[in-house]
């Protein structure tokens, strides 16, 4: 029989949507004001590079400010969504972290079982808010740039000062490489795991609910 | 050198009037973003006698700055109130030499309140790479440092080291704000400076006794305050979406943006635009070759390679291309995805075959 668990609550839900939608703006812009590839032509009356820097700045606003609220949900969410569940904090994790490798490398036969995140994903997804955090660092540095007396330059100026305004840059740039390196690895994998588990991983981030196997002869 | 005191004569000798005095005091104003009649003031203090002493070392240096100030094709007022007024001591240009040079040199020092004005980086690791009669360079900037009244660093050398202090640095080369403290130092930084900045600096400095504000690489807020990209003529184009994307194309002749050109404007802090160079006919932007960012600090390691968008990354040394790096790691992602792909569905199918076996094995059993 299955038993339907509620493993993804709306907030994180609606974060996850907010950034996989920010996520597929902002790289091709990126990409498009590291390496303008598209020249309008001059008969053309466009603002071109006006609007494409507009859509990046937009998205990244919404990019961070859905991270500041799964941050929050890390400490207040359920179970699964709290921050022990993704961190390898506890030996038990620590060791599942291993045998998941062990698994995805083809050594395990068998697949360790998890309902929430197994060790690898939470460890994989704090790695990403490690780059998300980096790259809004280094985004809203280079945002500062016009207006050198504003709020800001104020926060995130010294990052101008201490490194220069280059190798923000390319900080910023290389970044957004692994961010599409993530993106393939991650759509990857829950397309992978949908399939072994069996528990509906794909559709949970958008219902919020798992379906779980339990024991028939149990009453 | 004219003479040393008087302003009217040295105006005089180049034939210019007092009308040509007052529509620089004017433009240098604007320049210093001061009001209106602050004009009257500058002018006034310009004219009046005595000035305080310049004393002008050269380090590590290319003379460049020295020639930026003088070369230009007419004497301009600024090049006259920089270098004709009060200049007591200036190796490239002065008349003096050897011993009376030297003793000039010395009783400004002595007397105290000079503005000291250096051009070239100092070598504080090998400092024998540097000597002027037999004294080493961090020895006679400290020397001179001391009774100044304010230090202005000429050029990016002075200021932050700049070529010299480039990786790998041979001469251990600093700016003189590394070596000096104690004394308030003004950076003009640039490669060269800008002539009419510094005029507008001395004037700043000779109207009000003290020095602008500045930015946190001291640099003075009414020439580094704004970013080249921001001020730039080909920003319309840039916005436009309209590259040069070969020197000499279509898009060069018409004038459009050099970002993918390698331009470092979005990342350079100067007033090119407005003040321009050549007596302000043109500036390198406007004349068709990218900025290189010769007002920042350490602009020769990280602007370069000029001509590309992205500056390659040192490590130990070593120039790594980060860029390329984190491409192929997201292609080498997309290929490792792919073969774990085949290995999961080869692995898949042996275990539907097992359990059908094993299945198979339960039903004979029974
Ligand atoms: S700042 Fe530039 S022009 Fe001035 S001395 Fe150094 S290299 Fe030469
Ligand atoms: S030419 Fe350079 S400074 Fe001017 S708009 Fe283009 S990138 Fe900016």
């Amino acid at each position: 029989m299955l038993k339907r668990v509620k493993v993804w609550q709306g907030p994180v839900r609606i974060f996850h949507w907010v950034h996989a939608a920010a996520l597929f703006v902002l790289v091709p812009t990126g990409l498009y004001i590291g390496y303008p590839f598209v020249s309008a032509a001059a008969v053309h009356q466009t603002y071109l590079m006006g609007w494409v820097r507009f859509t990046h700045s937009i998205a990244a606003f919404f990019f961070f400010f859905g991270f500041l609220v799964r941050g929050y949900w890390f400490f207040i969410g359920n179970e699964f969504e709290h921050w022990r569940s993704w961190a390898p904090a506890s030996r038990r994790r620590r060791h599942g972290l291993k045998e998941m490798v062990l698994y995805y490398l083809f050594l395990r036969k068998k697949r360790p079982y998890y309902i929430g995140l197994n060790p690898l994903a939470g460890l994989i997804y704090l790695c990403l808010g490690v780059m998300i955090f980096i790259q809004a660092a280094t985004g809203f540095a280079l945002y500062s740039l016009p207006y050198r007396a504003g709020p800001w330059h104020a926060a995130f100026g010294w990052m101008i000062s201490t490194f220069g305004a280059q190798p923000v840059r390319l900080v910023h740039h290389s970044m957004t490489w692994l961010f599409v390196a993530y993106l393939i690895i991650h759509i990857y994998l829950v397309v992978l795991d949908d399939i072994e588990e069996g528990t509906g991983d794909l559709l949970s981030i958008v219902s919020g609910d798992k379906y779980v196997q339990v024991d028939d002869q149990e009453p | 050198m004219t003479d040393t005191s008087s302003l009217q004569a040295a105006l005089a000798h180049h034939g210019l009037t007092r009308r040509d005095f007052l529509k620089f005091c004017s433009a240098l104003t604007t320049l210093l973003a001061l009001p209106g009649n602050a004009a009257a003031q500058i002018a006034a203090s310009l004219w009046r006698k005595p000035k305080p002493p310049v004393v002008y070392l050269e380090f590590q240096d290319c003379a460049g700055c020295t020639e930026s100030l003088l070369r230009s094709p007419s004497p301009t007022i600024a090049q006259i109130v920089l270098s004709d007024v009060s200049l007591n001591y200036h190796e490239t240009i002065m008349a003096a030499a050897g011993k009376q040079a030297e003793e000039a040199k010395q009783q400004t020092i002595r007397e105290g309140g000079y503005l000291l004005m250096v051009e070239g980086s100092i070598p504080v690791g090998t400092r024998a790479a540097c000597c002027i009669g037999g004294r080493s360079a961090v020895d006679l900037l400290k020397e001179a440092a001391a009774k100044a009244a304010a230090i202005v660093s000429v050029g990016n050398c002075a200021c932050f080291g700049n070529i010299p202090a480039a990786d790998p640095n041979p001469t251990g080369a600093v700016g003189v704000w590394d070596v000096v403290s104690g004394v308030s130092i003004v950076n003009m930084a640039g490669c060269p400076p800008n002539p009419a900045n510094l005029a507008a600096l001395v004037a700043h400095f000779i109207t009000f006794r003290d020095l602008p504000k500045m930015d946190n690489l001291n640099r003075p807020l009414f020439a580094y305050g704004g970013r080249i990209h921001d001020y730039c003529e080909r920003r319309a184009h840039f916005d436009a979406g309209r590259y040069v994307e070969a020197w000499g194309d279509e898009g060069h002749r018409l004038g459009w943006c050099l970002y993918k050109m390698g331009c470092k404007g979005p990342a350079t802090f100067h007033n090119c635009p407005s003040i321009r160079w050549n007596l302000a006919t043109s500036w390198p932007v406007g004349a068709g070759h990218g900025c290189v960012g010769c007002s920042e600090i350490r602009f020769w390691d990280r602007m370069t390679p000029f001509y590309e968008r992205l500056p390659e990354a040192a490590v130990i040394h070593t120039k790594v291309d980060l860029n390329s790096i984190a491409k192929w790691m997201a292609v080498a992602s997309a290929a490792g995805v792919a073969g774990h792909a085949v290995g999961s569905s080869i692995r898949g199918k042996l275990r539907s075959r097992d359990e059908r076996k094993k299945q198979q094995g339960e039903t004979r059993e029974k």
